[in-house]
C-alpha cells in the first residue's frame, strides 16, 4: 500500500519536475501559440470578403502611405493636398501621425530590398494583425514587470490577442492608427515598468524611444503622457517614491518630450498644449521635492521651515502666475476632445461635429460587454490583488485601469485604450486565482512539495472552481471567435447580406459608384458629399472633396451641411461658389440600410446651424419629430438632402404591401412626390440606391420671366409677375452667405 | 500624382464670324419683302437669306439634329409658328443669333417668346406717343437719339409698340434704343421704354426685338435726316455676331522671376506674373485685333471662396493685359477669375486654378536674429556637458 503510494508519489514528482524543467519551453510556445492566434484571428475578414481597406479612416491611412511610397519621406512632410478640402486644401504633413505609413512604408521598402515584390496595399491591410501579435508580446512582458509571473503574462497576452474591442480597430484591412499604436502604448507601458523595476537609464531611453513611436502614430499618446505623472504624483503623495522612479520619470519626460516635438503635428504643443501640463508640473516638482532634500542636508531645521514656507509660497504662486498668463493669452487650451473628457457633456453642448460622430458617444453597457465580455467580470479580482501587496508596478497596472474605465465610459473609442489594462487584469486575476485552486489542488496530490497551510481551499472546491474558470475563459474565446469572424470582419464599403435560404449577397454599391465616379467624371471635378465619405472618395475615385473625415475645419463642414440643408435653388448658389460638380448622397431606404444620409441629416442640420443661424433644427421637425412621410415640413421636404435622396424614389415598390415610395429605414411613405429636379441632375444611382450621385447643372442660358396665368395678353406691371429664377431672393441668400463665410 | 488639368472657362461661343452664314426670314406677309427690300439688300450681302412663310411645313431649323441656319428673322403676325417656342429657344440656346421684329399685335406666341428673354411688349394696340420728339408733328411717329451699344449718330425714328425690360434688370438684358424723356404709351408712363431690345445669352448667343417692323421699312432707311439705316446695319452687326466679339486667348501666368510657364504649383509670398490676350473681332478688315478698353475695366480676381485681389489689369503691348502681384500669405486652392460682362460685347468668363501651398520645410529662413538666444543656450548646454564631464571624471 505504502510503496505503491510511493510510487505514486515519485511518479507525480517526476512529472512534476520534468514538468518545471520544460516550463520556459511550455512558455515560449504558448507566447509564440498566442502571437499567431492572434494574427490569425484577425484575418477573418480577408477570408469573408477579401483584402481591402475597410471603413473610412483606413482610407486616408492608405493614400497616404501610397505616396509615402512613391514620393519617399520628405515629400509627405511637404506633402499639401490640394484635393481634398477644396478650395483650402490640406497640409497633410503637418496634420498626420506618420508613424502608421512610415512603419509600412519601412516594411514594403525592406521586403523591396530582399526582393519580395509585395503590393503595398497588402502591406497595409496585414499591418494591423501582425502588430497585435507584438501587442500580446508586449502585455505579457507587462504583465510580467506588474507581477513577476510568467502565467499571469501568458494569460494576459492571450486575452489581449482576442479581445473583441482590440480586434474591432486591428482585423486585416483596418488600416488606422490604433492597429500599431495600441502595441506602442502596451510596449511603452512595459518598458516604464521595467525601468521603474530596475532603475535603468537605458531602459528609461527605451521608454521615451517607445513613447516617441506612439506619438508618431495616434493623438491617444496623450494618455501616456498624462498617467505616467499621475502615477508619479500618485507615488510622491503615498510617499512610495524612491530613485528608480526619479530616473525613470525623469528620463522618460526629458527624452520623451524632446522627441515629441519632432513629429511635426505635435512641435510646440508638446510645450503649450493643456494635455501636457500635467507632465511639467510633475517633472518640476519631484525635481524640487529632490532638490529640497538635498538641501535640507545642509542646513538647520530653523531655516529649513522658514526656506519651506518662502519656496512653497514662491511655487504655488509663480504656477498660478504662469497659468493665468498662458490661459490669458491663449498660448495654452484644451483641444475639443480632451475637454469632452472632462466633461462627458462638452461636446454635445459646444461641438456638435465631435457629438456627431458615433464612436464619441458615450459607452452603453451592452458594448461594454460585447467588446470586453468576461473581462470585465475578472479584472476587478486582478485589481484586488494589484491592492492587496502594492507593489510601484502593481499601482501602476491598477490607476492604468482605473482611469482607462473612466475614459471609455465617456467615448465608445477609448475602450480601446482600457482593453489591455482589463485583459491584463482579468489575467492577473485569473492567474491568481488558478493559482490558489492550484495549489490546494497540489497539496492534495503532492502534499510533500506543498506544505499544508493553516487555511487552504478544500481540494474539492477548488476543482470546481478550476473548471468553472476553464468554462468562462473557453467562453471568452468563442465569444472573440464569433466576434473576429463575423462582427468585425466587415470591411463596412462592402456590405452583406444573407436572404431566406441562407445565401450570402455582397452589396458592393460604394464600390460600384465610386467607380464610376473614377472613370466618368473629369479629373479636377469636385464632389460634395457629406463629410464621412471624403476619404473615401478620395481614395477610390481619386476626386477632389469639400470636407472629408480629419475634420479640421468646422466652418467649411457647416457649409456643406447648410447647402445640403437649404433649397434646391439655394443650395445651387453655395454650390455654384464652391465649385462644386457633383453631389453624392447616401440612400438607405431601398435596402433598409440605417446608415444613410437622411438619418445623418439632422447633425448637418445642427452643425450647418451652429455656424450659419438662419438654419434651424426645429425647421426640420415635423408634428415634433423627425419624418420624412406627409407631415415632413416644407423645409424639410425643400432641402437639398430630401430631394436628391428621393428623387424618383416614388416610382418603385420596396416592400410588399406597402405604396411606391415607402421608405423601409423610416418606415414611412415619403411625402413629396413626383417632383423634378431644377438645378441638379441624376447623374448615377448605384444598384440598390445607396450611392446617388447628381450632377450641378449649369446655369440657364437666359433669365426669362413667366407671367401668372391670364396676363400674358397684357402688359402687366411687375407685381404680378413671377420670375422664373428669384432675383430677389437671391440677392439676399447670397448675401447672408457672403457675410457668414467672411466671419 | 497630382495633375493639373487647366480648365478656361467660355472663352468664346458665339459668333465667330463666317462669310457664308444662312439667315432664315419668317413671315407670313409677303409684302415685307418689298417694303423692306433695303433690308434685304442690306442682309444678302453678307448672308445667303432663306425666305419661308411662318405658316409652311417647308422649312425645319433642326434636320437630324443639325441645326439648318445660323441666324433667325422673325416678322412677328398674328398667328402662331408651327415651330414650339422651346424649339426656337433650343437654337438659341446652341449659341445662335435671333432677330424678332414685333408689332403691336403680334399674337401670344410671340410676347411669350419674347418674355423668356427678359422682355415684355406693350399692351395690345398700344403705340409709343412723344409730343416733343417726333417727326412732322406726328406724335405717333416718335424720334429718340438715346441709342446704346450700337453706334448710329443720327437721331432714330420709331412707329409703334414699345417694348419694356421686365421687372428686374439684368446684365443680359439691353435696350439699344430708348424712348427719349418725354415718351410714353397707352397707360404706362414709365420713361424707360424700349424701342430696340436686346439679350445676350450667357452662352453669347444675342438675341434682338424691335416694337414694330416698320422702322427698318424703306420708308426710313432711305430718309437721310433718320439714323435707322445706320441702326439697321448696326443691329444686322451686332445681332448675327459681326460686332463686340471678343476673344480671350494665351493665359500666361507663371513666377516673376522665372519663365516656367504656368507652374505646378506656387508657394505663398511668391511674386506672380499675370497675362492675357484679349481680341475684338474686326468686320472691316475680317480679322481679330487687340481689344482696347479705353476705361481700365478688365479686372482680375484673384479668388480662394473670397477674391485676395480684385484689380485692374494693365494694358500691354498688342492685345496683351497683364498684372504681377505678390501671392497672398495664405494656402489654398486659388483662381485666376476674369469676369468681364461690359454691355454688349462677348462676355468673358475666365478662370484657371492654381495651387498655392505653404513653406517646404526647408524654405523657412536660417539663422535668424531671434533664435540666437536658442542656438546660444544649445551650444552652451554642450560645452557644459563636457566640462562637468570633464570635471567629474577628473575629481573622482
Amino acid at each position: 500500500m505504502s510503496s505503491e503510494e510511493e510510487t505514486q508519489q515519485s511518479l507525480s514528482y517526476k512529472v512534476h519536475k520534468s514538468t518545471l524543467k520544460w516550463a520556459p519551453v511550455f512558455n515560449m510556445t504558448i507566447l509564440l501559440s498566442i502571437a499567431i492566434i492572434s494574427c490569425l484571428i484577425r484575418v477573418f475578414s480577408v477570408i469573408r470578403y477579401e483584402s481591402i481597406i475597410h471603413e473610412f479612416d483606413p482610407w486616408f491611412n492608405y493614400r497616404t502611405t501610397q505616396y509615402l511610397v512613391k514620393e519617399g519621406p520628405y515629400a509627405l512632410w511637404n506633402w499639401y493636398d490640394s484635393e481634398s478640402w477644396y478650395p483650402l486644401g490640406r497640409s497633410v504633413g503637418g496634420t498626420v501621425y506618420p508613424g502608421l505609413m512610415m512603419t509600412s512604408g519601412m516594411i514594403y521598402w525592406v521586403l523591396h530590398k530582399l526582393s519580395i515584390p509585395i503590393d503595398i496595399r497588402n502591406v497595409c491591410v496585414f499591418l494591423a494583425p501582425i502588430f497585435s501579435a507584438f501587442t500580446s508580446l508586449a502585455a505579457y512582458g507587462m504583465t510580467k514587470e506588474i507581477t513577476k509571473r510568467s502565467e499571469a503574462g501568458l494569460l494576459s497576452a492571450l486575452f489581449v490577442a482576442i479581445v473583441p474591442s482590440y480586434m474591432s480597430r486591428s482585423v486585416a484591412g483596418s488600416y488606422d492608427n490604433e492597429g500599431v499604436s495600441i502595441f506602442a502604448l502596451v510596449f511603452t507601458f512595459y518598458t516604464f515598468l521595467k525601468t521603474v523595476n530596475t532603475g535603468s537609464i537605458l531602459w528609461g531611453v527605451y521608454t521615451a524611444l517607445a513613447f516617441f513611436y506612439m506619438v508618431a502614430s495616434w493623438g491617444g499618446y496623450a494618455f501616456i503622457i498624462n498617467i505616467i505623472p499621475i502615477f508619479v504624483l500618485f507615488l510622491l503623495i503615498t510617499g512610495r517614491s524612491n530613485q528608480r522612479i526619479q530616473v525613470a520619470y525623469n528620463v522618460f519626460y526629458i527624452l520623451g518630450t524632446l522627441l515629441a516635438m519632432q513629429i511635426p503635428f505635435v512641435g510646440f504643443q508638446a510645450l503649450h498644449s493643456s494635455e501636457h501640463m500635467a507632465s511639467h508640473a510633475v517633472f518640476l516638482l519631484i525635481n524640487f521635492l529632490n532638490f529640497f532634500s538635498w538641501i535640507r542636508n545642509f542646513v538647520s531645521k530653523k531655516a529649513i521651515i522658514t526656506l519651506t514656507k518662502f519656496l512653497v509660497v514662491f511655487l504655488v504662486f509663480s504656477i498660478l502666475v504662469g497659468v493665468v498668463i498662458l490661459t490669458l493669452a491663449g498660448k495654452t487650451q484644451w483641444s475639443g476632445r480632451s475637454l469632452t473628457l472632462l466633461d462627458p457633456t462638452y461636446a454635445k453642448k459646444y461641438i456638435p461635429i465631435i457629438a456627431s460622430v458615433s464612436e464619441h458617444q458615450a459607452t452603453t453597457w451592452s458594448s461594454f460587454f460585447f467588446d470586453l465580455h468576461y473581462l470585465i467580470l475578472f479584472s476587478p479580482v486582478g485589481l484586488y490583488y494589484c491592492y492587496y501587496k502594492p507593489t510601484e508596478t502593481k499601482i501602476f497596472g491598477a490607476l492604468y485601469t482605473v482611469l482607462g474605465v473612466y475614459f471609455a465610459s465617456v467615448m465608445v473609442r477609448l475602450l480601446l485604450v482600457l482593453a489591455p489594462a482589463v485583459s491584463i487584469m482579468a489575467g492577473i486575476g485569473i492567474s491568481w486565482a488558478f493559482r490558489k485552486f492550484a495549489k490546494s489542488v497540489r497539496s492534495f496530490i503532492l502534499p510533500k512539495i506543498e506544505k499544508p497551510k493553516k487555511y487552504r481551499i478544500p481540494p474539492e472546491i477548488s476543482i470546481i472552481g478550476l473548471v468553472l474558470l476553464g468554462y468562462y475563459c473557453s467562453i471568452y474565446v468563442l465569444h472573440a471567435n464569433f466576434a473576429g469572424s463575423e462582427a468585425y470582419a466587415s470591411p463596412s464599403i462592402i456590405l452583406s447580406s444573407r436572404d431566406r435560404q441562407g445565401n450570402r449577397n455582397i452589396i458592393d454599391d460604394y464600390r460600384e459608384a465610386y467607380y464610376w465616379l473614377r472613370m466618368n467624371t473629369k479629373a479636377d471635378d469636385k464632389i460634395m458629399s457629406w463629410w464621412d465619405y471624403g476619404y473615401q472618395i478620395t481614395g477610390m475615385s481619386n476626386r477632389t472633396v469639400l470636407v472629408d473625415n480629419n475634420t479640421w475645419n468646422n466652418t467649411h463642414i457647416a457649409t456643406v451641411g447648410m447647402a445640403m440643408a437649404s433649397s434646391e435653388e439655394d443650395a445651387f448658389e453655395i454650390c455654384e461658389k464652391l465649385d462644386v460638380d457633383y453631389v453624392l448622397v447616401i440612400f438607405g431606404g431601398i435596402l433598409n440600410y440605417s446608415g444613410d444620409d437622411i438619418n445623418k441629416f439632422l447633425w448637418m442640420v445642427r452643425i450647418g446651424g451652429g455656424v450659419y443661424p438662419h438654419i434651424k433644427e426645429e425647421d426640420y421637425y415635423g408634428k415634433g419629430t423627425y419624418r420624412v412621410d406627409q407631415y415632413a415640413t416644407e423645409t424639410m421636404t425643400n432641402s437639398l438632402m430630401y430631394r436628391l435622396s428621393y428623387y424618383r424614389f416614388d416610382e418603385v415598390q420596396t416592400a410588399y404591401g406597402q405604396p411606391k415610395g415607402y421608405d423601409t429605414v423610416r418606415q414611412a411613405v415619403i411625402g413629396v412626390k413626383g417632383y423634378k429636379l431644377r438645378h441638379f441632375e441624376e447623374a448615377f444611382t448605384s444598384e440598390n440606391w445607396i450611392v446617388r450621385i447628381f450632377k450641378r447643372k449649369q446655369r440657364e442660358n437666359r433669365d426669362g420671366v413667366a407671367f401668372t396665368s391670364k396676363q400674358t395678353s397684357q402688359f402687366t406691371i411687375p407685381k404680378e409677375t413671377i420670375p422664373v429664377t428669384k432675383f430677389s431672393k437671391k440677392a439676399n441668400i447670397k448675401q447672408r452667405f457672403t457675410l457668414n463665410f467672411n466671419e | 500624382m497630382i495633375k493639373f488639368l487647366i480648365l478656361i472657362l467660355g472663352i468664346v461661343f458665339a459668333g465667330t464670324p463666317y462669310n457664308q452664314k444662312k439667315v432664315l426670314v419668317l413671315s407670313d406677309n409677303p409684302a415685307v419683302y418689298v417694303s423692306h427690300s433695303q433690308f434685304f439688300n442690306l442682309l444678302s450681302k453678307t448672308y445667303r437669306v432663306d425666305y419661308k412663310n411662318i405658316q409652311s411645313n417647308t422649312f425645319n431649323l433642326q434636320l437630324f439634329g443639325e441645326w439648318q441656319y445660323d441666324h433667325l428673322i422673325l416678322f412677328s403676325t398674328t398667328n402662331d409658328l408651327k415651330v414650339s417656342i422651346q424649339e426656337l429657344l433650343d437654337f438659341y440656346d446652341s449659341g445662335r443669333n435671333i432677330l424678332l421684329l414685333g408689332s403691336t399685335d403680334q399674337s401670344k406666341y410671340f410676347r411669350k417668346f419674347l418674355n423668356s428673354f427678359g422682355l415684355d411688349m406693350h399692351e395690345y394696340g398700344s403705340s409709343v406717343i412723344d409730343y416733343f420728339n417726333n417727326i412732322k408733328g406726328n406724335h405717333n411717329i416718335v424720334t429718340t437719339t438715346n441709342v446704346n451699344i450700337l453706334k448710329v449718330d443720327k437721331p432714330v425714328a420709331h412707329q409703334g409698340a414699345g417694348l419694356a425690360m421686365t421687372p428686374y434688370e439684368t446684365f443680359q438684358v439691353y435696350g439699344l434704343v430708348r424712348g427719349s424723356e418725354t415718351a410714353f404709351s397707352g397707360s404706362n408712363l414709365s420713361h424707360n421704354i424700349i424701342y430696340v431690345g436686346a439679350t445676350q445669352g450667357r452662352n453669347n448667343a444675342r438675341f434682338v426685338a424691335t416694337g414694330s417692323w416698320e422702322i427698318l421699312s424703306d420708308e426710313y432707311l432711305n430718309n437721310s435726316n433718320l439714323g435707322n439705316f445706320e441702326l439697321t446695319q448696326e443691329i444686322i452687326r451686332w445681332g448675327f455676331g459681326q460686332s463686340k466679339i471678343l476673344k480671350a486667348e494665351n493665359l500666361i501666368h507663371r513666377r516673376l522671376d522665372s519663365d516656367d510657364i504656368k507652374p505646378y504649383n506656387y508657394r505663398l509670398r511668391e511674386d506672380c506674373y499675370f497675362s492675357i490676350d484679349i481680341f475684338e473681332w474686326d468686320y472691316q478688315k475680317d480679322q481679330w485685333i487687340p481689344y482696347v478698353s479705353t476705361e481700365n475695366d478688365v479686372i482680375l480676381e484673384f479668388v480662394m471662396l473670397d477674391p485676395y485681389y480684385r484689380v485692374p489689369l494693365k494694358k500691354g503691348q498688342g492685345a496683351k493685359y497683364e498684372l504681377s502681384f505678390k501671392i497672398p500669405d495664405v494656402y489654398g486652392v486659388f483662381q485666376f477669375k476674369i469676369n468681364y460682362l461690359k454691355p454688349g460685347y462677348t462676355f468673358l468668363k475666365i478662370a484657371e486654378k492654381i495651387t498655392v501651398r505653404p513653406f517646404r520645410h526647408d524654405e523657412y529662413g536660417r539663422y535668424l536674429v531671434q533664435a540666437y538666444p536658442y542656438y546660444f543656450s544649445s551650444f552652451g548646454t554642450m560645452a557644459g556637458f563636457v566640462v562637468f564631464l570633464i570635471a567629474f571624471l577628473l575629481n573622482k
